[in-house]
Protein backbone atom coordinates (compact mmCIF):
# COMPACT_ATOMS: atom_id res chain seq x y z
CA UNK A 1 0.00 0.00 0.00
CA UNK A 2 1.34 3.36 -1.00
CA UNK A 3 0.53 5.61 1.95
CA UNK A 4 1.06 8.86 0.05
CA UNK A 5 -1.34 7.79 -2.69
CA UNK A 6 -3.89 6.64 -0.12
CA UNK A 7 -3.70 9.99 1.67
CA UNK A 8 -4.08 11.81 -1.66
CA UNK A 9 -7.16 9.78 -2.57
CA UNK A 10 -8.64 10.42 0.88
CA UNK A 11 -8.07 14.17 0.73
CA UNK A 12 -9.59 14.60 -2.73
CA UNK A 13 -12.55 12.30 -2.07
CA UNK A 14 -13.04 13.89 1.36
CA UNK A 15 -13.31 17.44 0.01
CA UNK A 16 -15.72 16.26 -2.71
CA UNK A 17 -17.71 14.40 -0.08
CA UNK A 18 -18.00 17.41 2.21
CA UNK A 19 -18.94 19.83 -0.55
CA UNK A 20 -21.26 17.63 -2.58
CA UNK A 21 -22.90 15.62 0.20
CA UNK A 22 -21.94 12.33 -1.42
CA UNK A 23 -19.95 9.50 0.07
CA UNK A 24 -17.05 9.86 -2.33
CA UNK A 25 -17.03 6.26 -3.49
CA UNK A 26 -17.38 7.49 -7.05
CA UNK A 27 -13.86 8.91 -6.66
CA UNK A 28 -12.31 6.42 -4.24
CA UNK A 29 -13.23 3.17 -5.98
CA UNK A 30 -11.78 3.97 -9.43
CA UNK A 31 -8.77 5.69 -7.82
CA UNK A 32 -7.95 2.61 -5.72
CA UNK A 33 -8.32 0.32 -8.72
CA UNK A 34 -6.26 2.51 -11.05
CA UNK A 35 -3.57 3.85 -8.71
CA UNK A 36 -3.15 1.07 -6.16
CA UNK A 37 -4.20 -1.98 -8.13
CA UNK A 38 -6.91 -2.86 -5.61
CA UNK A 39 -9.43 -5.48 -6.78
CA UNK A 40 -12.82 -3.98 -7.72
CA UNK A 41 -14.77 -5.71 -4.94
CA UNK A 42 -12.19 -4.91 -2.27
CA UNK A 43 -12.11 -1.30 -3.48
CA UNK A 44 -15.89 -1.05 -3.04
CA UNK A 45 -15.82 -2.54 0.45
CA UNK A 46 -12.83 -0.42 1.46
CA UNK A 47 -14.45 2.76 0.18
CA UNK A 48 -17.49 2.02 2.36
CA UNK A 49 -15.19 1.90 5.39
CA UNK A 50 -13.58 5.22 4.38
CA UNK A 51 -17.01 6.79 3.82
CA UNK A 52 -17.77 6.29 7.52
CA UNK A 53 -14.91 8.68 8.30
CA UNK A 54 -15.74 11.30 5.66
CA UNK A 55 -19.47 11.07 6.42
CA UNK A 56 -19.14 11.50 10.18
CA UNK A 57 -16.56 14.32 9.91
CA UNK A 58 -18.61 16.24 7.34
CA UNK A 59 -21.79 15.73 9.32
CA UNK A 60 -20.22 17.10 12.52
CA UNK A 61 -19.33 20.30 10.64
CA UNK A 62 -22.70 20.47 8.89
CA UNK A 63 -24.54 19.95 12.16
CA UNK A 64 -22.57 22.80 13.73
CA UNK A 65 -23.55 24.96 10.75
CA UNK A 66 -27.19 23.91 11.22
CA UNK A 67 -27.51 22.43 7.76
CA UNK A 68 -28.63 18.91 8.67
CA UNK A 69 -32.27 17.85 8.85
CA UNK A 70 -31.64 15.07 11.34
CA UNK A 71 -35.09 13.51 11.17
CA UNK A 72 -34.97 13.32 7.38
CA UNK A 73 -31.41 11.97 7.50
CA UNK A 74 -32.41 9.25 9.98
CA UNK A 75 -35.41 8.22 7.88
CA UNK A 76 -33.38 8.15 4.67
CA UNK A 77 -30.45 6.44 6.33
CA UNK A 78 -32.38 3.73 8.13
CA UNK A 79 -34.66 2.90 5.20
CA UNK A 80 -31.63 2.96 2.90
CA UNK A 81 -29.64 0.76 5.25
CA UNK A 82 -32.46 -1.80 5.22
CA UNK A 83 -32.78 -1.68 1.43
CA UNK A 84 -29.07 -1.87 0.59
CA UNK A 85 -28.60 -5.62 1.33
CA UNK A 86 -31.59 -6.41 -0.92
CA UNK A 87 -29.95 -4.45 -3.72
CA UNK A 88 -26.77 -6.45 -3.22
CA UNK A 89 -28.67 -9.74 -3.39
CA UNK A 90 -30.67 -8.67 -6.46
CA UNK A 91 -27.46 -7.53 -8.15
CA UNK A 92 -26.22 -11.12 -8.25
CA UNK A 93 -29.09 -12.17 -10.50
CA UNK A 94 -29.07 -9.16 -12.82
CA UNK A 95 -26.81 -7.92 -15.61
CA UNK A 96 -24.97 -5.38 -13.44
CA UNK A 97 -23.19 -3.71 -16.36
CA UNK A 98 -26.45 -2.99 -18.15
CA UNK A 99 -28.00 -1.59 -14.98
CA UNK A 100 -24.95 0.54 -14.39
CA UNK A 101 -25.16 2.06 -17.85
CA UNK A 102 -28.89 2.69 -17.63
CA UNK A 103 -28.35 4.40 -14.31
CA UNK A 104 -25.44 6.35 -15.85
CA UNK A 105 -27.76 7.75 -18.53
CA UNK A 106 -30.27 8.67 -15.85
CA UNK A 107 -27.57 10.49 -13.84
CA UNK A 108 -26.39 12.36 -16.95
CA UNK A 109 -29.96 13.45 -17.69
CA UNK A 110 -30.27 14.73 -14.13
CA UNK A 111 -27.00 16.63 -14.58
CA UNK A 112 -28.25 18.11 -17.85
CA UNK A 113 -31.44 19.22 -16.14
CA UNK A 114 -29.45 20.93 -13.39
CA UNK A 115 -27.24 22.73 -15.90
CA UNK A 116 -30.38 23.86 -17.69
CA UNK A 117 -31.90 25.21 -14.48
CA UNK A 118 -28.64 26.99 -13.67
CA UNK A 119 -28.57 28.55 -17.10
CA UNK A 120 -31.99 30.08 -16.54
CA UNK A 121 -30.83 31.27 -13.12
CA UNK A 122 -27.89 33.15 -14.61
CA UNK A 123 -29.62 34.83 -17.54
CA UNK A 124 -29.64 38.42 -16.27
CA UNK A 125 -32.19 40.00 -18.59
CA UNK A 126 -34.01 36.94 -19.87
CA UNK A 127 -37.54 35.98 -18.95
CA UNK A 128 -38.10 36.03 -15.22
CA UNK A 129 -36.80 32.76 -13.82
CA UNK A 130 -39.27 30.60 -11.98
CA UNK A 131 -39.07 31.33 -8.31
CA UNK A 132 -36.52 28.74 -7.30
CA UNK A 133 -37.44 28.07 -3.69
CA UNK A 134 -34.01 28.15 -2.11
CA UNK A 135 -35.09 29.44 1.24
CA UNK B 1 -37.36 22.51 8.32
CA UNK B 2 -39.73 20.13 10.03
CA UNK B 3 -40.16 17.14 7.77
CA UNK B 4 -42.86 14.68 8.77
CA UNK B 5 -42.44 11.02 8.07
CA UNK B 6 -43.02 11.45 4.40
CA UNK B 7 -43.56 8.62 1.95
CA UNK B 8 -41.33 10.44 -0.52
CA UNK B 9 -38.55 10.31 2.04
CA UNK B 10 -39.13 6.60 2.57
CA UNK B 11 -39.21 6.05 -1.20
CA UNK B 12 -35.98 8.02 -1.63
CA UNK B 13 -34.36 5.95 1.10
CA UNK B 14 -35.43 2.69 -0.51
CA UNK B 15 -34.26 3.87 -3.92
CA UNK B 16 -30.91 5.07 -2.62
CA UNK B 17 -30.34 1.92 -0.57
CA UNK B 18 -31.24 -0.44 -3.41
CA UNK B 19 -28.99 1.40 -5.86
CA UNK B 20 -26.22 1.49 -3.32
CA UNK B 21 -26.31 -2.27 -2.90
CA UNK B 22 -27.02 -2.91 -6.56
CA UNK B 23 -24.32 -0.76 -8.13
CA UNK B 24 -21.89 -0.04 -5.34
CA UNK B 25 -22.48 3.69 -5.53
CA UNK B 26 -23.14 5.82 -2.50
CA UNK B 27 -26.68 7.09 -2.28
CA UNK B 28 -25.70 10.76 -2.57
CA UNK B 29 -26.14 11.18 -6.30
CA UNK B 30 -29.69 9.87 -5.83
CA UNK B 31 -30.58 11.47 -2.51
CA UNK B 32 -29.54 15.07 -3.23
CA UNK B 33 -31.60 15.53 -6.43
CA UNK B 34 -34.61 13.86 -4.78
CA UNK B 35 -34.43 16.08 -1.71
CA UNK B 36 -34.14 19.22 -3.83
CA UNK B 37 -36.56 18.20 -6.57
CA UNK B 38 -39.41 16.55 -4.69
CA UNK B 39 -39.05 17.66 -1.08
CA UNK B 40 -38.05 21.26 -1.74
CA UNK B 41 -34.90 21.14 0.36
CA UNK B 42 -32.52 24.00 -0.24
CA UNK B 43 -29.26 22.92 -1.85
CA UNK B 44 -27.18 23.19 1.34
CA UNK B 45 -29.55 21.21 3.57
CA UNK B 46 -29.91 18.57 0.88
CA UNK B 47 -26.14 18.03 0.75
CA UNK B 48 -25.78 17.99 4.55
CA UNK B 49 -28.75 15.67 5.08
CA UNK B 50 -27.61 13.34 2.32
CA UNK B 51 -24.14 12.99 3.85
CA UNK B 52 -25.59 12.15 7.27
CA UNK B 53 -27.90 9.52 5.73
CA UNK B 54 -25.01 8.00 3.77
CA UNK B 55 -23.18 7.16 7.00
CA UNK B 56 -25.96 4.73 7.91
CA UNK B 57 -26.28 3.30 4.40
CA UNK B 58 -22.51 2.81 4.09
CA UNK B 59 -22.44 1.13 7.49
CA UNK B 60 -25.05 -1.39 6.38
CA UNK B 61 -23.49 -2.04 2.98
CA UNK B 62 -20.01 -2.11 4.52
CA UNK B 63 -20.95 -4.90 6.93
CA UNK B 64 -21.95 -7.06 3.96
CA UNK B 65 -18.57 -6.44 2.30
CA UNK B 66 -16.71 -7.02 5.59
CA UNK B 67 -18.46 -10.36 6.11
CA UNK B 68 -17.41 -11.37 2.61
CA UNK B 69 -13.82 -10.35 3.46
CA UNK B 70 -13.80 -7.55 0.90
CA UNK B 71 -12.49 -4.75 3.12
CA UNK B 72 -8.83 -3.69 3.28
CA UNK B 73 -8.83 -2.16 6.77
CA UNK B 74 -5.39 -0.56 6.64
CA UNK B 75 -6.08 1.05 3.27
CA UNK B 76 -9.59 2.09 4.32
CA UNK B 77 -8.21 3.55 7.54
CA UNK B 78 -5.54 5.55 5.71
CA UNK B 79 -7.95 6.88 3.11
CA UNK B 80 -10.58 7.47 5.78
CA UNK B 81 -8.29 9.49 8.06
CA UNK B 82 -7.20 11.69 5.15
CA UNK B 83 -10.83 11.82 4.06
CA UNK B 84 -11.81 13.01 7.51
CA UNK B 85 -9.55 16.04 7.09
CA UNK B 86 -10.76 16.64 3.53
CA UNK B 87 -14.42 16.28 4.42
CA UNK B 88 -14.14 18.68 7.35
CA UNK B 89 -12.67 21.30 5.00
CA UNK B 90 -15.18 20.42 2.28
CA UNK B 91 -18.18 20.79 4.55
CA UNK B 92 -16.91 24.16 5.75
CA UNK B 93 -16.42 25.22 2.12
CA UNK B 94 -19.93 24.02 1.28
CA UNK B 95 -21.33 26.24 4.05
CA UNK B 96 -19.75 29.29 2.41
CA UNK B 97 -20.74 28.64 -1.20
CA UNK B 98 -23.81 30.33 -2.64
CA UNK B 99 -26.74 28.01 -3.49
CA UNK B 100 -26.05 28.62 -7.16
CA UNK B 101 -22.37 27.74 -6.93
CA UNK B 102 -23.20 24.69 -4.88
CA UNK B 103 -25.71 23.54 -7.47
CA UNK B 104 -23.11 24.03 -10.17
CA UNK B 105 -20.55 21.96 -8.24
CA UNK B 106 -23.09 19.20 -7.76
CA UNK B 107 -24.05 19.24 -11.44
CA UNK B 108 -20.38 18.66 -12.32
CA UNK B 109 -20.15 15.83 -9.78
CA UNK B 110 -23.24 14.27 -11.38
CA UNK B 111 -21.73 14.70 -14.84
CA UNK B 112 -18.52 12.97 -13.77
CA UNK B 113 -20.42 10.22 -11.99
CA UNK B 114 -22.68 9.63 -14.98
CA UNK B 115 -19.73 9.33 -17.34
CA UNK B 116 -18.01 6.96 -14.95
CA UNK B 117 -21.12 4.78 -14.66
CA UNK B 118 -21.45 4.61 -18.43
CA UNK B 119 -17.86 3.50 -19.00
Amino acid sequence: MNVIVAIGIGLVAGVASGVAGIGGGVIMVPAMVALLGTAQHTAEGTSLLAILFTGVAGTVVNQRNRRVDLRAALTLGMVGALAAPFGAVVAQGLPADTLRRVFGVFVLLTAARMFWQLRSLTTPSGPAPESEATA
Amino acid sequence: MAVRLDWRLVAAGIGAGLLSGLLGVGGGIVIVPLLVGTLRFDQHSAHATSLAAIVLIALSAGVAFAVAGDVDYRLGGAIGLAGLVGSTAGAQLMHRLSPRRLKLVFAFVLLASGVRLLL
